[in-house]
C-alpha cells in the first residue's frame, strides 16, 4: 500500500462489546477503547475528516475535544445516523449540520443499519479506516470498506480487544497495534500525520499538499 | 492479572528487597487487595509475566552499572516510571547507569531500614496512596439511594475516598463548577444507571466532556432497564432481581464482584490517563529535537531542551489548580537533580472561565511553569530561546 493521499477522510468504526449482545466478538477493554478514541481525535481533528455512525457515547466526546483545540466540528466531522435509532439521538444532534440521515427499514434494525452503513461507506473515499473495540458491526464495516473501490489502509486496534482483535488476526496486520500502549504516537505513525502538520479551523482553509501545512517550531540560529 | 504492578530492579540488598516486601505488603492489606493476584511485585527476572495494561511503576537499586539493561530501557519506551534509588551519601552518578542519570531518583536516608517513604514514592506512582484513591458515585437518589450508600461504605472500608453526587441538577442547568473539578479529580466514576437516571442526573453533553478527559465509567445496569446508549463507552455490569435483596441493596456475592470490577477499572485509569499524556509531552518535545529522557519519582518526566536545558515536567491528570503547582514546587526543591519544574496538563474538557485563572496564576507564580501540554513544543522553544 503507498503513501496515504492526505485529502482522503478517516472512517472510525468503534464500540465496547456487550456479552449479552447477539452480535459479541469477545471481550473488549473499555479503558482502552476511550483512550484510544480521544487520542485518535487528538491526532486527527483539524488535520483530517472524519467519518462515523454516529456512535450516541463518541458524539458528545468529539464536541469537547473540538471546541477544546478550536477547529469547527461541523466541518471536519461527518455522522451517519439511521432514523431507526432516532429516539436515541443526543438533542444536540440537530444543532450541527453534518449529520446524514437514513432511512429506517420499517422495525427492522439490522437492515436500517445495512442501509446506513452502505451510504456511509459509499459516499465518502476513504484513506484509512480505524477500528477499535466493538461487535460484529466492526466486520459488516470492514467489508464493504474492503469491497470498496479505492485501496483503504485498515487499523484494526487490537490492544482494544473486541471485534478489532478479531479482525487484526484475521487481516494478519501490523503487530505493533497489539503491543503499542501509547496510542498518541501509534496514531501519527499508523495514520502518517506529522505532528508538525497544522490544525486548521475548517477543512477549507487547508491547504492541499502536505508540505503546506508543515510549520515547525522555530529552533535556535 | 494484577491491577497493579511493582517491579524491583537493579541491585537491592536483601534486607531492602525484605523490608520493602514487608511495606508493600502493609500496604495491601490497608487497600484490601490479595497479593499478587491484585498488587503484585517482582524482581527483573519475573519482570516478563508482568500485565502490561495495570498501572506499573519500577525502582530500581543502584550499584550494578550493568544491571537490567534492556529492561530499563523497554519500560522507559513504554512510558513507565522507573525510579532510580541509591543510600544518602552516594554519588547518584557512580551508581546507576546511563539510561537513568537523567531521572528524578530517591536518596535513602541514613539508618532507615524500614524504607517506609521509598514505599510511598513506589506506591504514589501507581495511585496508591489513600490520598489518591477517589472514587465517584453518581446516582438518582429516588431510585438508587441504599446502593449508593452500600457502595459508599465498602469502597471507604478499602480506602478509598468516595464523593457521592447527591446534587440532582436539572437537565440544561450547567455543571456546577466544584462538582465537575471534583468529578475530574477521581479516577473512576460509578454510575447508577437507573430508568429515570437521564432524566434528572447528567446530560450526554457532560459525559461527553468527561470521557474527553479520560475518566472511566462503570456502569450498573439495574433490573429491566434498557440501558442508555449514550453510556455505551462504559465498563457496564448489567444487574438482575437475584443481586438484590428485599430491603433494595446489593448481594454481597454481587458487590463484591462490583468493587473488583471497580479497581480494576481504576488501574486501567490510571494506567490509560498517564501514558496519553506522556505520550502527547514525547510528541512535543521530539518536535523540537529536545529529548524525553524518562519518568521517575513522584511521576516527574525529565526533558532535555535543544540548548542542553534540563526541565521536570510533574503531569497533572485532573485539573490543575494552585495547590498542585505548589506541590510541584516544594517536590522540585527535593529532587535530587535540580532543574526547573513544569506542570503539565491537558486543557481538553476544562472550562475557559478556569483557564483564565491558570493562565494569571502562570504569570503571577515565577517558581514553577504551568504549560498546556498541546502548546508545550512551541512554548518550550521559545522559553529555550
Amino acid at each position: 500500500m503507498g503513501q496515504l493521499s492526505g485529502s482522503g477522510a478517516i472512517f472510525l468504526s468503534a464500540g465496547v462489546p456487550d456479552p449479552d449482545a447477539k452480535h459479541f466478538m469477545g471481550e473488549g477493554d473499555s479503558a482502552a477503547i476511550t483512550a484510544a478514541v480521544s487520542a485518535l481525535l487528538y491526532v486527527a481533528l483539524g488535520r483530517r475528516r472524519l467519518v462515523w455512525g454516529g456512535h450516541p457515547a463518541i458524539t458528545p466526546m468529539v464536541w469537547s475535544v473540538a471546541e477544546a483545540m478550536n477547529v469547527d466540528y461541523s466541518g471536519w466531522v461527518r455522522l451517519y445516523q439511521t432514523l431507526a435509532f432516532k429516539d436515541d439521538f443526543p438533542e444536540e444532534t440537530a444543532k450541527f449540520q453534518n449529520v446524514v440521515f437514513t432511512e429506517a427499514v420499517g422495525s427492522d434494525i439490522p437492515l436500517s443499519l445495512e442501509v446506513m452503513r452502505k451510504k456511509m461507506i459509499g459516499d465518502t473515499s476513504f484513506d484509512v479506516a480505524v477500528f477499535i473495540g466493538g461487535m460484529a458491526g466492526i466486520m459488516e464495516e470492514y467489508e464493504l470498506i474492503r469491497a470498496s473501490a479505492c485501496p483503504v489502509k485498515i487499523i484494526p486496534l487490537a490492544s482494544t480487544g473486541g471485534a478489532a482483535l478479531s479482525l487484526h488476526q484475521q487481516v494478519q496486520a501490523d503487530p505493533e497495534l497489539e503491543e503499542e500502549l501509547d496510542y498518541v504516537s501509534l496514531f501519527h505513525k499508523q495514520l502518517e500525520i506529522d505532528p508538525n502538520e497544522r490544525r486548521y479551523r475548517t477543512p477549507s482553509e487547508q491547504p492541499v499538499e502536505i508540505a503546506d501545512r508543515i510549520t515547525v517550531p522555530f529552533s535556535r540560529e | 492479572m494484577a491491577f497493579y504492578e511493582l517491579l524491583i530492579l537493579g541491585k537491592p540488598e536483601k534486607w531492602q528487597m525484605a523490608a520493602l516486601a514487608d511495606r508493600l505488603t502493609e500496604a495491601a492489606q490497608v487497600f484490601d487487595l490479595d497479593v499478587p493476584s491484585q498488587l503484585a511485585w517482582r524482581s527483573a527476572d519475573q519482570a516478563s509475566h508482568r500485565e502490561r495494561k495495570a498501572a506499573t511503576a519500577a525502582v530500581f537499586f543502584g550499584g550494578d552499572l550493568d544491571a537490567d539493561g534492556e529492561l530499563v530501557a523497554e519500560l522507559q519506551a513504554d512510558e513507565i516510571p522507573v525510579i532510580p534509588v541509591v543510600a544518602a551519601g552516594t554519588s547518584f552518578n557512580d551508581q546507576v547507569p546511563d539510561a537513568l542519570r537523567s531521572t528524578n531518583g530517591y536518596f535513602i536516608p541514613d539508618g532507615d531500614d524500614q524504607l517506609e517513604a521509598l514505599a510511598a514514592v513506589l506506591l504514589e506512582s501507581v495511585g496508591l496512596l489513600h490520598e489518591q484513591r477517589r472514587v465517584f458515585v453518581s446516582y438518582r437518589r429516588t431510585e438508587s439511594r441504599e446502593v449508593a450508600v452500600q457502595l459508599h461504605d465498602l469502597l471507604s472500608a478499602r480506602n478509598f475516598d468516595v464523593f457521592l453526587d447527591t446534587h440532582d441538577i436539572r437537565p440544561g442547568k450547567p455543571f456546577q463548577e466544584m462538582l465537575w473539578h471534583r468529578l475530574v479529580d477521581c479516577d473512576l466514576v460509578i454510575v447508577l444507571d437507573t430508568p429515570d437516571y437521564f432524566g434528572s442526573k447528567w446530560t450526554t453533553q457532560e459525559f461527553g466532556r468527561a470521557l474527553a478527559k479520560g475518566i472511566h465509567i462503570l456502569r450498573l445496569i439495574w433490573p429491566g432497564h434498557a440501558p442508555s446508549r449514550h453510556l455505551s463507552l462504559a465498563d457496564s455490569i448489567p444487574l438482575s432481581g437475584l443481586d438484590f435483596t428485599p430491603d433494595n441493596r446489593l448481594t454481597a456475592a454481587s458487590i463484591g464482584h462490583i468493587v473488583q470490577r471497580a479497581e480494576r477499572l481504576r488501574s486501567r485509569s490510571i494506567a490509560t490517563r498517564h501514558l496519553e499524556i506522556a505520550g502527547k509531552l514525547r510528541l512535543e518535545i521530539e518536535r523540537i529535537g529536545g529529548r524525553f529522557e524518562g519518568i521517575g519519582a513522584h511521576r516527574s518526566i525529565s526533558l532535555s531542551l535543544p540548548s542542553g536545558r534540563r526541565v521536570w515536567a510533574y503531569p497533572a491528570v485532573g485539573i490543575p489548580t494552585a495547590d498542585i503547582l505548589n506541590d510541584v514546587q516544594s517536590k522540585a526543591e527535593k529532587a535530587v537533580t535540580k532543574g526547573f519544574p513544569l506542570l503539565i496538563y491537558d486543557h481538553v474538557g476544562i472550562r475557559d472561565a478556569w483557564l483564565d485563572h491558570l493562565k494569571w496564576l502562570d504569570t503571577h507564580i515565577s517558581a514553577v511553569r504551568a504549560l498546556r501540554v498541546m502548546d508545550a513544543a512551541w512554548e518550550l522553544v521559545a522559553w529555550d530561546n
